[in-house]
């Protein structure tokens, strides 16, 4: 009862052990996931800083480059200009901005002059003003050569109307040609034959049989509306054809220009207009009454050229150029050079005496690209290093972090400190996947940001500036790096983990791929038909090469096709390569086997096709080898056990026959028959008797069943203790030893003493029974060397009867020297010292000349 | 005389062994199993027991085991197995002796001589020597008298072997080559490899040791030398 009562009690207990157990267990989990949301949930903020510090970076550069880029309305439109870091410090009329501005206007004043020049009449625009087309044409127009000297003078209103609606033209035909003819046939022109050679004259170079309108009797002319300044017709001034043509395509390209002008000249006025501009111009051509003045600022025609050169120098920032003179004054940094490069267009427009002011007025009373420039100049420059500076601290940190995020990423340490690397669910996604979604992602940026660029004219960009420095622009930037970053960031961490876990490649769809693929040619290779096996890789391989040879001979690609053979070759090298390897280690293997190690089994897993059945060839064969020796050996420890039973039970009944034969000889047998046959039975139960120990002997040392212990030992000590055992054997059968040992150099060797000891005396045994009474007995010892240091024990003995031709028998077991013969021993003496001797690494040899017994036992030298 | 109890199912050796043991006046009594011969050593002033090993009933390990837990007579174990390690086993647990069969009767009753002798004399025979008298278990060689004994029995030995016995016993346990035993007995030096001394040690040993072949005293360290056991 109490048993039962403690065995429950004994049941709660452990119940309760084990509640605290998984109590335990179920804290240390908790304990090891806070520890895991811990670590995770400290890259996850090292991780959101390094977000943040991208965002800050990127909106840093936004701010830097949208600061530092100002957009100015100038007359030829709206213009980016970017401020230059080495104008920190420097006041805005000093500034490379200004600077450039102020040449870029210049240039534009010195266009709008040089338009002015040609339209204005007292500082007014005049369209009753006279222009002469060639002379016009050869001042402005930077291709024109004037060949024939022909030219009309026309009101510039005239030309600009005409070529506002466009000059008219009409075909007229032969008889007004003819007319025309005859109107040249007036001017001399009065064979017909003369004039049909005009006519081939003037029209060989471009005549065409086919065209449409035969250019000998139809021709374009301008209708007659176009008179000139004198009142005069275009053909008036013409006396041929060609000038006609050139006087037509002169007056043409001289309204064109002039049209083109006065639309810059409308422009260029309202844009350098004083309420409008900020650049006050003066130029004054020619002396005394020629004088010409064209102007924006407050200047009366009367005052003096030195009054006027104190009003520009007298503003904020200025140029004077005098060409008469030949001086050049100015307090900007527009220099002469610069000056003159942006005169040289139009030089023709200014005489040598022309006298040049540009200014600006620096209290920027009109709202101008000056102005414009000039607010955000003062607005950026202060913010500028420190955003240099966000930008290197928050790029230099984010660099930090990632270096240091990439060694430690996904290391993982537990309990045992080791470590391992930890994956999310994330990792085990194939990597392409994600690599095709960030390229995506980039490629998108790139050809957004490529189409905005394409398409960033004047409003785009305007449009853009204007909305530049509005906070959501910059939210939506930041939102956008910040997102961008963590998807890239994500990817690169993955990446790095699945490096670092060796996980890159297996978790790759290309993996998966390259695996199908391995595993298909695998499964053709393995095919149990030899010709599927053997012929089809060997002639798709043919296939394939002849496909791509035949597609690069086509020229479809290749390039492609060439790289493709090259790999598919490769490929197939590599496959031969892998299977002469594997055929190596099978055969490598069988070596294995054959040295002995029957254990040996090759891995027919890694192997294919004929190889596989090869080394599964080879298992089966090592098995059966295996199994072959295994049964021999338990055979013959059946046999070694078989013979030790059935001699440990001779050897009781054995006991009494020989005790009581021994009792009989005690007791006083007068009968002699009687006397001999006890003597018989006492000589044979004796030789029973030996013949069971050494029985015992042989099955136990031909199954290798002994212990032996080598130990160095000396061989002249052995011989020496052998003779002194059989000393008196010797002596009984009167046989001296000869013993010749001089020659000995080295005497030691390893043996075990009681084994060396049964071989010396079954030799020494052998001699003292077989030797012929009488003679000398011969023992040799001396060293030879093989490959080894050997040292040779010989026994040389005179047989007392005739030896077998065959000695090998001597050490057979169970084999005697000479049947016939039934003395004493066993026969088993022999194959006893034989065996022994080679389990000791010996070896054991016996010969014989003619009745000459030669025993030879070799071992190694110590 | 000494009660002796022989112990083996084989009737005939029992028989066998009583009449060589009587025949040295002996008093025999015998057994055929192991739980016999254990009762018969409880009824009986049993002074040596010889068994056999394969025994029905309990054979002659287990007995020998038994007895030992009260008795330490001599004990002789009688076997068919020769191999060494049935041997060792039989010595481990307790025998004092280990004749293997078939057995000479003549050395049986030598070493039952031995046994008892051993046994009665145990613990007598010290404080009684001194100086020039060497022991190696119960061989004692005493230099003044020049005499050997074995089981306080004198052995007679030429002065030569008495003089090698001596040497080997006065050095119980260190081998020595022949050639140091020659250059020690006879002072001068030993040339090439003369078997003297290798007779004599056998003539000592047939003296000296119940059975020659497996000595108890003098043995040879096959290939090295001789030596006296340290016992």
């Amino acid at each position: 009862m109490s048993d039962n009562k403690s065995a429950r009690e004994i049941e709660k207990e452990n119940k309760r052990m084990q509640k605290e157990e998984i109590k335990r267990a179920k804290r240390e989990i908790r304990d090891k996931n806070e520890a895991g949301r811990k670590r995770t949930g400290r890259t996850g903020a090292i991780k959101l800083l390094q977000h943040m510090l991208i965002t800050l970076f990127a909106l840093a550069a936004l701010m830097l480059v949208s600061k530092s880029v100002v957009v100015v309305n100038r007359y030829s439109g709206r213009e980016l200009h970017t401020q230059f870091g080495s104008d920190a410090g420097r006041k805005y009329e000093d500034s490379v901005l200004f600077n450039t501005l102020f040449g870029y206007e210049t240039r534009d004043v010195l266009k709008l002059v040089t338009i002015r020049s040609q339209m204005e009449t007292d500082g007014a625009y005049d369209p009753d003003k006279i222009v002469d087309v060639a002379a016009y044409n050869a001042r402005h127009l930077e291709n024109y050569e004037p060949g024939l000297q022909v030219t009309a003078r026309y009101y510039l209103g005239d030309l600009l109307k005409w070529q506002k609606y466009g000059f008219h033209t009409e075909t007229i035909h032969s008889d007004i040609l003819a007319a025309s003819a005859n109107a040249l046939r007036n001017d001399g022109f009065d064979d017909p034959e003369d004039l049909a050679g005009l006519y081939d004259e003037l029209y060989e170079e471009t005549w065409e049989p086919d065209s449409m309108v035969n250019p000998a009797y139809d021709r374009e002319v301008v209708i007659n509306r176009y008179r000139s300044a004198d009142g005069l017709n275009l053909e008036d001034y013409a006396s041929n054809w060609e000038e006609y043509d050139e006087l037509v395509s002169g007056l043409m390209e001289c309204a064109d220009s002039l049209y083109v002008n006065y639309m810059d000249y409308l422009k260029m006025q309202e844009y350098f207009d004083s309420l409008n501009s900020n650049v006050r111009y003066c130029v004054i051509m020619g002396e005394g009454k020629d004088r010409r003045i064209f102007t924006n600022a407050k200047i009366t025609p009367n005052m003096s050229d030195m009054a006027i050169a104190q009003t520009f120098t007298g503003m904020g920032r200025y140029l004077s150029y005098d060409s008469d003179r030949m001086t050049y004054d100015t307090n900007t940094a527009v220099t002469e050079s610069t000056f003159n490069t942006l005169m040289y267009t139009y030089k023709y427009a200014y005489p040598d005496d022309s006298r040049i002011y540009v200014g600006v007025d620096m209290t920027m009373p009109a709202d101008d690209a000056i102005s414009t420039a000039s607010k955000n100049y003062t607005s950026i420059i202060p913010n500028r290093n420190e955003l240099i500076l966000a930008m290197i601290v928050s790029m230099a940190l984010y660099l930090i972090l990632l270096v240091a995020c990439t060694i430690y990423e996904g290391r993982e340490t537990d309990a045992d400190g080791n470590a391992s690397i930890r994956f999310n669910g994330f990792d085990n996604t194939p990597i392409e996947l994600w690599i095709l979604i960030v390229a995506g992602i980039t490629f998108v940026i790139y050809a957004a940001a490529a189409i905005i660029y394409a398409r960033l004219d004047d409003e785009n960009l305007y449009r853009i500036m204007e909305i530049k420095d509005e906070p959501y622009v910059y939210v939506t930037f930041g939102i956008c790096v910040f997102l961008f970053d963590v998807i890239c960031l994500g990817l690169y961490y993955s990446l790095v983990r699945r490096i670092k876990g060796r996980h890159i490649w297996k978790q790759s769809f290309l993996y998966k791929i390259v695996g199908a693929a391995v595993r298909g040619a695998y499964s053709i290779y393995d095919n149990g038909n030899l010709l599927i096996r053997s012929v089809v890789p060997f002639v798709g391989l043919g296939l394939v090469n002849a496909a791509l040879v035949l597609l690069a001979e086509a020229g479809i690609m290749p390039a492609l096709a060439l790289i493709a053979l090259l790999m598919v070759d490769v490929l197939a090298c590599v496959f031969i390569f892998m299977q002469s390897r594997d055929r190596e280690s099978i055969i490598k293997g069988m070596k294995r086997i054959i040295s002995g190690d029957l254990s040996f089994k090759s891995d027919t897993s890694k192997v294919h096709g004929d190889n596989k059945e090869l080394s599964e060839c080879v298992n089966s064969i090592s098995d059966s080898v295996r199994s072959a020796v295994e049964q021999s050996m338990k055979d013959e420890r059946m046999k070694t056990e078989l013979v030790a039973n059935v001699s440990h039970d001779i050897r009781t009944p054995l006991t009494s026959i020989i005790n009581y034969v021994d009792l009989l000889k005690r007791e006083n047998i007068e009968n002699e028959a009687a006397r001999d046959y006890i003597a018989v039975l006492d000589e044979k139960s004796q030789r029973l008797k030996t013949l069971t120990d050494d029985l015992i002997e042989a099955s136990k040392v031909s199954s290798g069943n002994v212990e032996l212990e080598l130990v160095r030992m000396n061989l002249p000590e052995m011989v020496t203790q052998a003779l002194g055992e059989f000393d008196e054997k010797l002596s009984e059968r009167n046989l001296s030893i000869v013993l010749r040992g001089d020659g000995l150099i080295h005497p030691d060797m390893m043996a075990d003493g009681r084994s060396l000891w049964r071989v010396m005396e079954n030799l020494f045994g052998n001699v003292c029974k077989y030797a012929m009474p009488g003679t000398r007995v011969f023992i040799d010892m001396f060293n030879v060397t093989d490959v080894t240091e050997k040292i040779v024990l010989r026994i040389t003995n005179m047989s007392e009867t005739p030896l077998p031709a065959d000695l090998t028998e001597l050490t057979e077991r169970f084999m005697r020297g000479d049947e016939s013969r039934t003395t004493e021993g066993s026969g088993l003496g022999l194959s006893i010292a034989r065996t022994l001797t080679e389990l000791m690494g010996g070896t054991f040899e016996i010969r014989s000349e003619a009745d000459l017994f030669k025993a030879e036992i070799a071992f190694d030298a110590a | 005389m000494s009660n002796i109890l022989v112990c083996d199912d084989d009737k005939t050796i029992v028989d066998a062994m009583e009449i060589y043991l009587t025949q040295e006046g002996y008093a025999v009594y015998k057994a055929y199993d192991g739980e016999e011969a254990i009762r018969i050593l409880k009824e009986e002033d049993i002074r040596l027991l010889i068994i056999d090993v394969m025994m029905p009933k309990l054979d002659g390990i287990h007995a020998t085991l038994k007895i030992r837990e009260y008795s330490s007579i001599p004990i002789i174990i009688l076997s068919a197995r020769s191999e060494d390690a049935d041997k060792i086993l039989g010595l481990n647990v307790g025998a004092d002796d280990y004749v293997t069969k078939p057995f000479n009767p003549l050395e049986l009753v030598a070493r039952v001589k031995s046994a008892l002798r051993r046994y009665t004399t145990l613990g007598s025979m010290s404080g009684e020597e001194e100086g020039n008298v060497y022991r190696t278990g119960s061989l004692v060689v005493n230099d003044d008298t020049k005499q050997v004994f074995v089981d306080d029995e004198e052995v007679r030995l030429t002065p030569i072997e008495f003089n090698i016995l001596k040497f080997l016993v006065s050095n119980a346990g260190r081998v020595f080559s022949s050639e140091q035993i020659y250059e020690n007995i006879w002072n001068e030096e030993a040339f090439g490899s003369d078997n003297i001394v290798a007779v004599h040690i056998r003539h000592i040993r047939e003296k000296v040791e119940i059975d020659p072949k497996n000595p108890r005293y003098v043995k040879v360290v096959w290939g090295i030398g001789y030596k006296a056991e340290k016992m």
